[in-house]
């Protein structure tokens, strides 16, 4: 096995920007989401369960399509403000980098859902597995995907 | 009292935390994959094991029936056991947050993280799942250039869910 590229700085960027996409993304952010995507990015959101029928009827997650970054970033934030809860937490990324300004991250994200018209409450789990772009100092997404991989209804609240 | 090791602070050492970082990263991503060779990669040579020795849990992380918890056994074995133990399981999450780092040489740290790990069989959105909370406490060693880990330790503080439901079947 090679020595990890450190790039630290990178890599601190890298995982700040992770952070700020969920956060934005748990506030319904839409100007914090355009921040931390390209000014046009491809996207494929995959799921099973409920998430993929979610996705079937909602083209700003499932499938693969380019899109420009702000029409992503409103229609994640119009989805994200329509729920009662949106609680998304990331894990450590593996980032590795493909050259100076381009790298791909995996990360883990486990959130928490509950619909505004809903009483039930809906845990799913997965990865993101973004490439990314450098752009001056700014690393943003530039082909996002979401691979939901499982999910469970929360009893007992 | 768990067998720390002598924490020695040798300053900040960023790109130590975050070679780190990574590496707990990758050990996620490669336990999640199922993939023995890339979570070999992540041991040392030969490790030492503290697995939960009660409870369900232990099941997942037994290395070997005659291994004594003392002796080191071999990082690759190791953690081909991890993942032989898991082949079953139609998903696994390990979600590793909030690490600590404290160094205790040039070449050697002392590392513990969160986990929080869930474990599907069958259909992973309508199939058994069995939970489980607590820390890793890892001792690291750096290898030409690499950290890896030389004593893997698990506590679990909580489990939820049907762990016999998801114990492998022998093999």
């Amino acid at each position: 096995m090679t020595a990890v590229n450190l790039r630290t700085e990178d890599r601190l960027r890298i995982s700040q920007m992770l952070t700020d996409y969920a956060t934005a993304l748990d506030g319904g952010d839409a100007t914090g989401l355009a921040l931390v995507l390209a000014a046009r990015l491809r996207k494929l959101g995959t799921a099973s369960g409920s998430m993929a029928k979610a996705f079937a009827r909602d083209p700003a997650y499932g499938g693969q399509t380019e899109i420009a970054g702000l029409d992503f970033a409103s229609s994640l934030a119009r989805n994200s403000r329509a729920m009662r809860v949106s609680h998304h937490q990331v894990g450590l990324a593996s980032i590795g980098f493909s050259g100076e300004a381009a790298a791909r991250c995996h990360v883990g994200i486990r959130a928490v859902l509950q619909g505004s018209d809903s009483d039930s409450w809906l845990e799913v789990g997965g990865h993101y597995d973004h490439d990314l772009v450098k752009e001056s100092e700014y690393w943003r997404i530039a082909f996002w995907r979401l691979d939901l991989r499982w999910e469970r209804p929360l009893l007992g609240r | 009292m768990r067998d720390e090791p002598q924490v020695v602070q040798t300053g900040y050492r960023a790109d130590d935390r975050v070679a780190i970082y990574e590496m707990l990263g990758a050990y996620a991503a490669a336990v999640d994959a199922n993939d023995g060779d890339a979570l070999a990669k992540l041991m040392n040579d030969t490790v030492h094991v503290t697995a939960p020795a009660t409870g369900p849990v232990a099941a997942l992380f037994a290395p070997d029936p005659v291994y004594d918890g003392k002796t080191p056994i071999d990082g690759p074995d190791y953690a081909r056991a991890i993942t032989r133990n898991m082949r079953h399981l139609s998903v696994t999450q390990h979600l590793i947050t909030n690490p600590r780092i404290t160094f205790t040489d040039e070449d050697g740290a002392y590392c513990t993280a969160y986990l929080r790990a869930i474990h599907f069989i069958g259909d992973p959105t309508e199939g058994i799942a069995y939970e489980v909370g607590g820390y890793y406490h890892l001792d690291l060693v750096r290898v030409l250039g690499d950290w890896r880990i030389a004593h893997w330790r698990l506590t679990v503080t909580w489990e939820f869910g049907n762990a016999q439901a998801v114990m492998a079947p022998p093999i």
